[in-house]
């Protein structure tokens, strides 16, 4: 099932202890969002991205488990560096504490800086402006041609209200596994259908509820 | 509560034991005996011992290293392990050194007094009650907590708290406390602080316990770390230091004690609560476990009954499938009892280790979402390294998970292949459908095993490290009655094994059941029985029980252990 051969691409996230990383890939992963119990250790997910298979390992932030970093870094096609968009210091670690755990990644990993938590950010009180997120994406991706990206590796998010939460995915497997129009069509059908499912057994069990 | 209780006792002590017993004993076979354990044989006597408690080295396992001698038996694989063996070319040797000092330094220790019951200072003194005292000593507006001070020492919530554990660095540092933040508890937590340093500098001799109205303060130090337990609860002193021996192995393993030791060799005033960030959920869930699994005061596991043609045939799928080199442990757990267990060859897991394991599935959600890989440090296979813990559920309900402990950090994805073999040869003979027949019949009745008047027991076999309970049935169906129950159990555990001389038997009539507690070479009995019976009928009774048990053994237990 999840041989490191058959894996395509291998994706990790990366951010401080409770910035939402187990979120975003659940919500990604299983459509749903749901508060998370603290992860421990690494957690591994196997997701289809057209024909290929994409491993996607979910971390633990705890610095405790640094000894890990080294495993799950190696080989990796792409890093979500996800911090709190309503926490300054996790925009910090960031840099402080991902750049050099990154080292043992892909030379050409991606890197995509990802905002969580947009939805509770009130815009009077923001502390991390659009555009230090953006620069930050940038200088953490020197190393490749930012010219072949759409725009700047650099997302805000909210699991909870799904927002912007299946472009951080999609933006990644169409850099480092692009599929062509077709492929991605057909992809966005196997999605759609699914997302269609849940939404509606989601309205069924509120049916049965007024019921009773 | 104490004092109502009526006591008439019997003891057949030491002395003239031996032949009281071999009367007592009708049947020659012990059940649940096997020569071929799986778990390191444990004696909650010995581990009671202060001896015990501080020099830890068992004689099948050395305490240290055997991880690191796992990994170099493999063709030099250098630096392949993890950054403690990595780093530790030196490391592992200095770490080696500390161990050894540590143990010699406490050992001296505890030679002094061995010999005196422990050191219990009864304090009225009124210097203590600043810090515990009394509630009606308060003025009522104090009484009332409000939202500000409800986690503050003068909060009732807090004071009434069945148990307090804390946690303190050498420096006097909060590390934890079970109820309220660190924060707002460092004046008391350095006050305790205080109260070992001068017992330790002026008296030259170690603060052990203190007696103060009802509350009882247990003190431990070890590696650094002072750990002190308060209790208004029937444990004994020595119950109490055990559950601070099992929060010191909780630490270790999170950390690993040359980390442990690094750290605090590096910064004296290190505020241990950073590495530790996220671990909090362990020790809580381990105090909770502590309140509901007797497993841990037995120092032994308890099996899940299942038919020991599957438990076989769950065995033989595991060898079959995860035959992997470095893969140590292998062991499926199902609602914190254990399915199986296959070892390497020379290799065992010591009880303690074992519970340590069920606390990290007990405390975390996050494995029944996928498949993790998580570092785990098992304080009596080897206090200096970590093994990797490869944890998945497999079935759908997350009832039951299998682990994979290997030394290999980089042996994920082989496991998981082995994880997803054994899952399709479970599905495919039933097996998975058997543990789960299994959880859900609840262990056994009492009634089962048809003897009148007999209401619940606790039946350990030493040589295996394993027992045996029946479920909790009326009269202990509700939180209540079960605490009482445990607090009884506590009781007639402590009055046999610590009261300066260990007792066979011991009957106890109390106003609400009578007790009989029975500890022979190869099993420890605790049985507990409606209150009219008499000695007689108990000995009868208990008989019966144990030609029952012996009937039931190869369900009950897992009597041969299975390895790579």
């Amino acid at each position: 099932m999840s041989g490191k051969k058959k894996a395509d691409l291998k994706v990790i996230i990366l951010g401080d202890y409770a910035v939402g990383k187990t979120s975003l890939i659940c919500r990604y992963i299983d459509g749903k969002f749901q508060t998370q119990e603290p992860t421990v250790g690494a957690a591994f997910f196997l997701k289809q991205w057209g024909p290929y298979n994409v491993a996607v390992w979910d971390t633990a932030g705890d610095e405790r488990y640094s000894g890990l970093s080294h495993f799950y870094c190696r080989s990796a096609g792409a890093a979500i560096l996800a911090f709190d968009l309503n926490n300054p210091k996790t925009f910090e670690s960031l840099w402080a504490r991902f750049g050099s755990i990154l080292e043992a990644a892909n030379e050409d990993c991606l890197k995509i800086v990802v905002g969580t938590k947009v939805d509770l950010l009130e815009p009077e009180h923001r502390e991390i402006t659009i555009e230090e997120g953006r620069k930050l994406s940038r200088d953490l991706n020197e190393h490749i041609d930012i010219r072949k990206l759409p725009h700047d590796p650099y997302f805000e998010t909210s699991s909870l209200a799904n927002e912007n939460v299946q472009e951080v995915f999609e933006y990644i497997f169409q850099y480092c596994l692009p599929l062509s129009a077709d492929q991605k069509k057909r992809h966005r059908n196997q999605q759609k259908s699914v997302v269609d499912l849940l939404e509606n057994s989601e309205e069924g069990d509120k049916g049965k509820k007024k019921c009773c | 509560m104490a004092a109502e209780v009526r006591e008439a006792e019997q003891i057949g002590n030491t002395s003239d034991s031996d032949s009281v017993q071999t009367e007592l004993l009708e049947t020659n076979e012990i059940p649940g005996k096997s020569e071929n354990a799986l778990l390191v044989a444990t004696d909650s006597f010995e581990d009671l011992n202060y001896a015990g408690l501080t020099n830890g080295t068992l004689p099948t396992v050395s305490t240290s290293g055997t991880i690191h001698s796992l990994v170099k038996k493999k063709a030099r694989r250098a630096s392949a392990l993890l950054d403690e063996n990595e780093a530790a070319g030196d490391n592992t040797a200095s770490s080696d050194e500390t161990t050894n000092a540590v143990d010699q330094e406490s050992s001296e220790v505890s030679g002094e007094d061995s010999q005196e019951d422990h050191l219990e200072s009864r304090l009225t003194d009124l210097s203590l009650n600043e810090t515990e005292s009394l509630p009606e000593e308060i003025p009522m507006t104090q009484l009332i907590p409000t939202s500000s001070d409800i986690e503050d020492v003068n909060s009732l919530e807090w004071k009434q708290q069945r148990r307090h554990i804390f946690i303190i660095s050498e420096s006097g540092k909060p590390v934890y406390s079970r109820h309220g933040s660190e924060d707002k508890l460092v004046t008391i937590m350095g006050v305790m602080q205080a109260l070992v340093i001068c017992t330790h500098d002026f008296q030259k001799d170690t603060l052990r316990s203190i007696v103060a109205g009802d509350h009882k303060f247990v003190f431990m130090c070890r590696d650094h770390l002072t750990f002190i337990g308060i209790t208004r609860g029937r444990e004994s002193t020595q119950q109490m230091l055990l559950q601070l021996t099992y929060m010191y192995n909780q630490v270790i393993s999170v950390l690993t004690l040359s980390t442990l030791t690094r750290i605090f060799k590096q910064h004296r005033n290190y505020d241990l609560r950073r590495p530790l960030s996220g671990a909090e959920k362990f020790f809580d869930n381990l105090l909770n476990l502590m309140d509901v699994e007797p497993g841990l005061l037995l120092s032994s596991v308890r099996c899940l009954p299942l038919d020991s043609s599957v438990r076989e045939n769950i065995s033989h799928s595991i060898v079959q499938h995860a035959k992997v080199k470095d893969l140590v442990f292998a062991l499926i757990i199902a609602q914190n009892q254990l399915v199986t267990l296959v070892r390497m060859k020379k290799y065992y897991i010591h009880p303690m280790d074992l519970h340590l394991i069920i606390n990290l599935i007990n405390a975390s959600e996050s494995f029944k979402a996928a498949e993790s890989w998580t570092p785990i440090c098992l304080p009596k296979f080897d206090a200096c390294g970590f093994l990797q813990a490869h944890v998945s559920y497999l079935d759908e309900e997350c009832h039951t998970c299998l682990l994979l402990l290997s030394v290999d950090i980089e042996a994920f994805y082989i496991l998981s292949e082995c994880k997803a073999k054994i899952k399709e040869r479970l599905v495919r003979y039933n097996a998975l459908k058997a543990i789960n027949d299994s959880l859900r019949r609840n262990s056994y009745s009492i009634q089962q095993c048809s003897i009148s008047d007999l209401r619940h027991f606790l039946y350990k076999s030493r040589s295996i490290a394993q027992y045996t309970s029946p479920e909790l049935e009326a009269p202990y169906h509700t939180k209540e009655e079960q605490q009482r129950l445990f607090d009884l159990y506590h009781y007639l555990h402590d009055r046999i094994h610590t009261s300066g001389r260990q007792l066979k038997i011991l009957f106890h009539v109390g106003p609400y059941e009578t007790l009989l507690g029975w500890v022979t070479q190869g099993f420890e009995l605790y049985a507990v029985f409606g209150p009219l019976v008499t000695k007689t009928i108990a000995i009868h009774a208990v008989n019966k029980l144990l030609r029952w048990i012996k009937k039931e053994e190869d369900r009950l237990f897992i009597l041969s252990s299975v390895t790579f």
